[in-house]
């Protein structure tokens, strides 16, 4: 993941500012914040018009994460590849400890035990087939957030953050998101075991036990393996941005009636884009189901994933800019550039195949006890272990 | 400028020129995508569809076991 802004927060330099230049700093925070505030206003406007408080509230979700993702700067593909360059876990735990407090609202809600707790919503959490697509697309995926430098959810709010990688990584993940789309009818004839719900027979407090179970059991092990020497000051931000981020994901859930997904919203990006540009993309299997086809037929604010990214960028955005964070850090080099494109053009082609991105698949499918969720997140471990070997041909080094 | 201020890494004000010009760009074609769509009464998902075996809306009788 980019860190936006590192060059300019909280220096010395800044708190002794003199006055003059404090105010000059603050009026350049508001004239910047206002712009886009006022979009933030517009386009909740306009989805209230339509879908109402239902759409305001995952609008306003989709900010508030795009912000605590910023502010707590929690990335899973720095994480991963510090757990893989370093040995420490610390990271990595955090992430299971996210999965986990997901789990507790996700597991019940897939049993119906939420119906109807908001909006009238019969909330569901996210089982997907394990499936040959998965294990390929998963694997290009893990690949790809090394090269960008970011994961579905990096991408987006370090690009709303104003970086520049992420200026580039994202325009390729779209367009590969969409590749995918094409892709994926095929892909799906390669294989599956079908939909596997862990401990899935059981009554539902069973099937959270044995499930919290196992996300313990793997969470504490890379909690285990944490870098014992630096832990304790990280360990806190990391539980506080867990503990927050989880509970934006148990609201997205209860009224949107699905956890939290980021990668359909670039897919539908890409098809809006490329119709507008004359390709026949409802010609294509995939644009011709149902859901999909619908979206593609409807206003890119009317599909939760494209609402809530949208409410993303603008959320981090704003975060940025009144942290005076955004677009802080220089322009990276041409090779670490075509890196983001390749990353992202992989990221895309990749959670198509494989139903998802470290959000939709990894966090949402473990947290609901599917089974594609952990083949999901072997098989981006390993991409990544690639990744980091290939990250020296375009002058990375290591963190 | 002034010695206290703080120093920008070389080409930010480019890169946040550029970036706030994309989002711009972006956030009106969001709109105009918007009001060129007919309107809906529900924030949906491809998986809502009853139909989908995947969060991407996949039939069922495409992921079922092989």
């Amino acid at each position: 993941m980019d860190k936006v802004g590192v060059a300019t927060r909280g220096t010395h330099q800044n708190r002794t500012a003199p006055t003059g230049a404090a105010q000059h700093q603050r009026a350049g925070v508001v004239l910047s914040a206002l712009p886009l505030g006022l979009t933030w206003l517009g386009l909740a406007g306009l989805v209230g018009i339509d879908t109402g408080v239902k759409g305001i509230s995952l609008f306003l979700l989709g900010s508030l994460l795009g912000g605590a993702f910023l502010g707590f700067q929690y990335g899973f593909a720095s994480g991963w590849r510090r757990w893989l360059e370093t040995g420490d876990g610390l990271p990595v735990a955090a992430h299971f400890l996210l999965v986990g407090l997901c789990m507790l609202v996700f597991i019940p809600a897939t049993h119906g035990i939420f119906d109807g707790a908001l909006f009238d919503v019969a909330a569901r959490g996210t089982i997907a087939p394990v499936a040959t697509s998965l294990v390929i697309g998963a694997f290009l995926f893990g690949i790809g957030m090394q090269l960008a430098n970011g994961c579905g959810s990096g991408v987006l709010f370090t690009f709303g953050g104003g970086s520049g990688r992420m200026l580039v990584a994202l325009p390729f993940f779209v367009l590969g998101s969409l590749l995918g789309s094409f892709l994926v009818p095929t892909a799906l004839g390669w294989g599956s075991f079908g939909k596997v719900a862990i401990a899935g027979d059981t009554s539902w407090p069973f099937q959270l036990a044995i499930n919290l179970a196992l996300v313990g059991l793997v969470g504490g092990w890379f909690f285990w393996r944490r870098d014992k020497q630096q832990a304790t000051n990280k360990w806190r931000g990391l539980v506080i941005g867990s503990v927050l981020i989880a509970a934006l994901c148990w609201l997205v859930l209860l009224i949107s009636g699905h956890p939290w997904g980021v990668t359909f919203g670039f897919t539908l990006w890409g098809a809006k884009i490329a119709t507008a540009l004359s390709v026949p993309v409802s010609d294509f299997a995939f644009w011709q189901w149902a859901g999909p086809a619908q979206a593609l037929q409807q206003s890119v604010l009317a599909n939760s994933s494209s609402l809530m990214d949208i409410g993303m960028l603008l959320g981090a955005a704003i975060t940025a800019i009144i942290g005076k964070t955004y677009a802080s850090a220089a322009w990276p080099n041409q090779r670490q550039m075509l890196a983001a494109a390749i990353g992202g053009l992989l990221m895309g082609v990749g959670a198509r195949l494989a139903f998802g991105c470290n959000i939709g698949a990894f966090l949402a499918g473990i947290a609901s006890g599917s089974a594609h969720g952990w083949l999901w997140f072997v098989m981006a471990m390993l991409g990544s272990l690639v990744g980091l070997k290939i990250r020296p041909l375009f002058g990375f080094q290591r963190d | 400028m002034t010695a206290n201020t703080v120093k920008q890494p070389t080409g930010t004000r480019f890169l946040r020129g550029i970036h706030l010009a994309a989002l711009a760009g972006f956030m009106a074609l969001v709109i105009g995508d918007h009001l060129t769509s007919p309107p809906t009464a529900n924030v949906a998902a491809p998986a809502d569809d009853k139909a989908a075996c995947a969060p991407c809306g996949a039939p069922c009788t495409l992921t079922e076991k092989k």
